[in-house]
């Protein structure tokens, strides 16, 4: 039977991910050596990160990283997994220039993490909905990254041959492998940005897309339904090494396009061996078939015999759990559902770490200082959505590394909601903390005179003083005469004399009995 | 001026009571080797300027201070060319490495340089560590001090040479087999294998991770128990290294094993196929018996499968292990004919650079391990490994204090004898892998001769395996052996 | 009482009983082999290795005759877990002795043949 575009009536995709997550340990997976991953050796110069194991040099052996495998118990929880009472190191084989031993230390059949489940917000932006989408996790192996194959010189000299940079070698890498739970770019592209937050947020991570500490690779078929109720399975894509959401959704949504067609010139179906591996082209936006090699899948994978296999019981998982922050999508969740934020508002606090633990703290030194826990944090996530973030950014810094601590972002809160600082004096006052972080906000805030001054005889001598101006008249004739918006120019050139220090809202009060009365 | 068998014993005794200058001992040494090497191709690098400096300056410091020496001051020692040494070459026997200097020292070195010894040199190897004669060194073949025509066994076959020669009083090799234990059996020696995991592995070149252990060779049993209490310690440096309390053995050897229980594998005996070797073995068994001890035969059925299990295990080790060397960052590069690419550049280096008993054994492991023979081959030996391990356990719960076999079934046999048949040459290791299958430590002792037709003496070696980390009861059950039987004869023509 | 004399006691053992059936590796075993090992034995010698490496996995095939049903596979000697060490960086080796071990080499960078981008080991 002829294979017709047209005969297809309905594609159901079908979308599992595989992420590699690079771990921020200050040293390498088996080796003690600075890992480029840690900030502290992000910059190092090509193969200087290199000792006797990272070079595989006769002689050296490896030594597991403890910090390594917290991190990976750590997601492994947070991804909702079983974590392996015994986990192993096993060898894969295979021979190619930026891996010095021509084995990889992976985890064959016992990886740290186990069967999984994790519920992600999904944002629709037409609707402004928040619905939940289940992801079931595999598991989640620890292995060590490769080092860099490169074939032009660093800056882009040319060069007639490959060159070789081990600094990467090495470096923890955890492989999380969810199940084919997607149906659709969007939901895979949510569950990545969740996952990255959630690494970020418990500190696994610096989450640096273009540096490669995230790379995916998502495996992608399609049931096609024809006529008659006949259906046909797509032989599994697997896209190799994406590193931005980018191409993570353009590469699916090709690839989901294509797969139809492919089926309508090829006729292949889903079966053993059926599966390819492609590469993504991020300029023509395109997936490219990847050559293999005939042996490349016998890994012979066999335990490694240079390493003991490691026991991770209930009371380390449990020291490891009870060290755990609040995972960013639980506590959008409780923003929206507590304090009434909007997804975008709640998606903003909490993408960078430490701003949601700041905030929450902030909130709670209002509370403690009689401050309505609703409009505490209001007011505080207005702050640092508006405030905060700019500041954060005209410096290049992190919002949570502004030096302000939630004792003093509290204050400053405080303040503004007990009226005693307009939302123009909280900023400034927030800036100015910025520079003087030990001070009082109270303080700063009385010696910069940025309290609102709230003493009727001062705000009359000012009104006064306004109503007396010749500049004045007409807007004050006109408020007589009932229209009563002309009032907010002469608020404003009462604020102009307070040097917006007038507590705006009494200004107007007394302005309107004056001219009405 | 000691004689040229001067024990370690001896040697430090003399130093520290300065009758005798280690720049003498070394001296002593430095001339041994260029006097006999030669005729043996036991020593590949001589570290002859820096040994007689490090000398000179123990020798100051003698005379100036008081300060108390190392375990092993002015000791001359000899290394195998698989253990990494920050200075001169680390060949390992291999053409692969004939250039390679390694840039760090292996632990078990630091510790014998920090215990004060000197060492004087790296000695030639089967390739890699992989035989049993000494045949297959990029370098050439070593010959036996007791019968130059006949090999000193292997793959420590330089270490025990130079030893079975006197050329130093000890020298460190690597057993992953039998590599310490057959080749001192073959030359007179005594070499002691330790539990897996007492010594360091950092800087020993791997050919099966999981089986190999450094250890000392050399000509009585005190001085190996000197040696193991310098080697013997945990490394941060290698994972499978044991968290063990330090070793005292040297102190504990001299003590009667009345009442001990020695247990002989029934199944050895039809393993033995020389007479000479049964004949030494039986008389053996009298002395032990003479001392006290009960000896019985027990059984150890999975002795008939420690071949194969040992083979599938090292073999699948070592291609994975030597797959690292693939002419990129270090090590043999063949040169390429202009269009060939990366995968002509793997093959030929890896093919100019391994000679063919390493390839053999690269392309066997490569093959157990491949999918579709996982399970029948690598899978198989690893069970199989099991039941051996759970055989030993048995008899050593049972009541057993050690386990005594031959070390070898035969004397040295002649160069290039078994060098056609690799299967042959696996077989002579049948007495010595299941201790290494096992993590267990052994000793290979001079039990006799046989004598060959033209009136050569060849030694014989008397092995004993004790229950892990039992080094000490292993060496005293030794060291009263040694005591109660008659030394053989010294090799002729080398001075002694 | 037993009286252990070696030799005395004890059937011939399965191992060492009889030769090896000879079943020797084919061209394409050998050339498999070889290529997972990265080797390139001369094609003249295909054959005699075939028969080399058959005779030796014919050797190994005894044990097969064992009963290992049940039997826990053993990979490692040392009973031991957790070998797992702290975080701390050490000092490495410098570019400058990689450098100098290297064959060939482009300073920071060892040289190897032209790879296409885009293919990879993994």
């Amino acid at each position: 039977m002829a294979r017709r575009l047209e005969d297809i009536q309905r594609v159901i995709p079908k979308i599992g991910l595989e992420v590699h997550v690079e771990l921020a340990t200050r040293s390498k997976m088996f080796t003690r050596v600075g890992n480029p991953a840690c900030p502290e050796f992000e910059d190092s110069e090509p193969n200087t990160l290199i000792d006797p194991v990272v070079l595989a040099l006769p002689g050296a052996l490896p030594v597991p990283n403890r910090a390594a495998v917290e991190m990976s118990v750590r997601v492994g929880l947070a991804l909702g997994c079983q974590i392996a009472t015994l986990t192993k190191w096993d060898r894969k084989s295979y021979f190619y220039p930026d891996l010095p031993k021509a084995y990889q230390i992976s985890q064959y059949d016992l990886p740290v993490c186990g069967d999984g489940a994790i519920d992600i917000p999904v944002h629709d932006p037409k609707s402004d909905e928040v619905r939940t989408k289940r992801v079931g996790i595999i598991r989640a192996h620890l292995e060590e990254d490769a080092g860099k194959l490169l074939h032009e010189w660093p800056g882009g000299g040319r060069i007639d041959f490959s060159i070789v940079d081990l600094n990467r070698a090495g470096t923890p890498l955890l492989e999380i492998v969810t199940a084919p739970d997607f149906d659709n770019a969007d939901d895979v592209v949510a569950f990545a940005q969740a996952l990255r937050n959630l690494c970020r947020a418990l500190g696994v991570t610096e989450g640096v897309m273009q540096k490669g500490h995230m790379r995916f690779e998502p495996n992608i078929n399609a049931t096609l339904e024809l006529p008659g109720g006949h259906t046909v399975v797509t032989p599994i894509v697997e896209i190799k090494n994406l590193n931005s959401f980018r191409a993570l959704r353009a590469s699916i949504e090709h690839e989901l396009r294509e797969q139809p067609q492919r089926w309508v010139e090829d006729g292949r179906e889903m079966g053993p061996g059926a599966k390819t591996t492609r590469g993504w082209d991020d300029q023509r936006e395109v997936t490219l078939l990847q050559r293999e090699k005939e042996d490349a899948h016998d890994y012979r994978y066999f335990p490694d015999p240079d390493l003991l296999p490691v026991e991770v019981d209930r009371a380390w998982v449990e020291s490891i759990r009870s060290a755990m922050p609040e995972l960013p999508h639980e506590r959008a969740a409780r923003y929206r559902r507590d304090y009434g934020l909007a997804w975008k508002e709640t998606a903003a606090l909490t993408e960078e770490p430490g701003v949601g633990e700041l905030l929450d703290e902030a909130i709670q030194s209002c509370i403690e200082r009689d401050i309505e826990r609703d409009r505490g944090a209001r007011l505080g996530a207005n702050l640092v959505l508006q405030c905060l973030f700019r500041l954060a950014n005209e410096r290049s810094v992190a919002p949570g590394a502004m030096g302000i601590d939630a004792e003093r972002l509290g204050g400053v809160i405080v303040l503004r909601a007990s009226d005693r600082i307009s939302a123009n004096a909280a900023e400034r006052l927030l800036e100015m903390l910025i520079e003087e972080p030990l001070t009082d906000p109270e303080v700063l805030a009385e010696r910069e005179g940025l309290l609102q001054v709230r003493d009727d005889s001062a705000l009359e001598a000012w009104v006064e003083e306004v109503l007396a101006d010749p500049a004045m008249a007409a807007s004050a004739s006109d408020v007589r005469n009932g229209k009563t918006a002309a009032v907010g120019r002469l608020i404003g050139a009462v604020m102009q004399k307070s040097q917006g220090r007038a507590d705006a809202a009494r200004v107007r009060e007394m302005l309107l009995e004056r001219l009405h009365g | 001026m000691l004689p040229p068998t001067a024990t370690i014993t001896e040697i430090r005794e003399a130093i520290a009571s300065r009758s005798v200058r280690a720049s003498a001992v070394v001296e002593g040494t430095l001339g041994r080797i260029a006097e006999h090497n030669p005729a043996l191709n036991a020593v590949l690098e001589v570290f002859g300027d820096e040994a007689m400096a490090l000398a000179a300056d123990l020798d100051r410091r003698l005379r100036d201070s008081s300060e108390p020496m190392g375990p092993l001051a002015g000791v001359p020692i000899l290394v195998k060319d698989n253990i990494c040494l920050d200075r001169g070459k680390t060949t390992c026997g291999s053409r692969m490495l004939a250039g390679y200097s390694s840039p760090f020292s292996a632990t078990a070195v630091q510790r014998l340089e920090e215990a004060g010894a000197i060492i004087v040199g790296k000695t030639n190897m089967d390739e890699f560590a992989m035989g049993s004669s000494g045949e297959h060194s990029y370098f050439g073949p070593t010959g036996n001090p007791y019968d130059t025509a006949r090999v000193p066994g292997g793959s420590s076959s330089g270490s025990a040479a130079a030893i079975g020669a006197r050329l130093t009083p000890v020298a460190l090799g690597s057993d992953t087999g039998g590599s310490i234990r057959q080749p001192a059996s073959y030359t007179g020696c005594v070499g002691l294998k330790p539990t897996y995991g007492r010594v360091s592995r950092w800087g020993l070149v791997a050919y099966a991770s999981s089986l190999d252990q450094i250890g000392p060779i050399t000509t009585t049993v005190s001085d190996a128990a000197i040696m193991l209490d310098v080697l013997a310690g945990f490394d941060p440096l290698d994972a499978t290294s044991a968290e063990m309390e330090p070793v005292h053995a040297f102190v504990s050897v001299e003590r009667p094993i009345e009442g001990l229980r020695l247990g002989v594998p029934r199944e050895a005996g039809s393993q033995a196929n020389d007479e000479s070797v049964r004949t030494a073995f039986n008389r053996a068994m009298e002395t032990f018996r003479s001392l006290g001890a009960e000896v019985v035969d027990f059984d150890l059925p999975t002795l008939d499968a420690a071949i194969s299990t040992y083979y599938l295990v090292a073999m699948a080790e070592a291609s994975s292990n030597l797959a690292r060397f693939d002419g990129i960052r270090y090590g043999h590069r063949a040169t390429l004919k202009e269009g060939e690419g990366l995968e002509a550049l793997y093959a030929r280096s890896r093919s100019e650079g391994f000679g063919a008993e390493v390839q053999r054994r690269i392309m066997l492991g490569c093959y157990a391990l491949s999918s579709g023979y996982y399970d029948d081959y690598y899978l198989t030996a690893l069970k199989a490994r099991r039941r051996m391990k759970q055989d030993f356990d048995r008899a050593f719960g049972a009541g057993l204090d050690a386990i005594v076999m031959p070390t070898a079934p035969d004397a040295a046999f002649p160069i290039g004898e078994k060098s056609d048949d690799p299967l042959a040459m696996y077989l002579e290791d049948i007495y010595t892998v299941s201790a290494n299958l096992a993590g267990l430590p052994a000793i290979s002792l001079p039990m006799g001769t046989a004598t060959t037709e033209s009136g050569k003496h060849l030694p014989l070696g008397l092995q004993l395996i004790a229950p892990a980390f039992e080094e000490v009861r292993l060496l005293r059950i030794a060291r009263m052996f040694e005591r109660a039987s008659s030394p053989i004869p010294l090799p002729a023509g080398f001075g002694l | 009482m037993a009286v252990a004399i070696l030799g005395a006691m004890g059937a011939p053992s399965p191992e060492s009983a009889g030769s090896p059936i000879p079943c020797p590796l084919s061209n394409e075993e050998v050339c498999k082999a070889a290529r997972l090992a990265r080797l390139e034995p001369d094609p003249a010698t295909h054959n005699r290795i075939g028969e080399e490496l058959g005779t030796i996995l014919g050797y190994f095939q005894r044990l097969q005759a064992m009963d290992l049903e049940g039997v826990e596979p053993l990979s490692h000697p040392l009973d031991a877990r957790n070998r797992l060490d702290d975080d701390t960086p050490r000092p490495g080796l410098s570019n400058e002795v990689f450098m100098s071990l290297a064959p060939e080499s482009e300073p920071p960078f060892v040289k190897v043949p032209r790879v296409l981008p885009g293919q990879s080991g993994a």
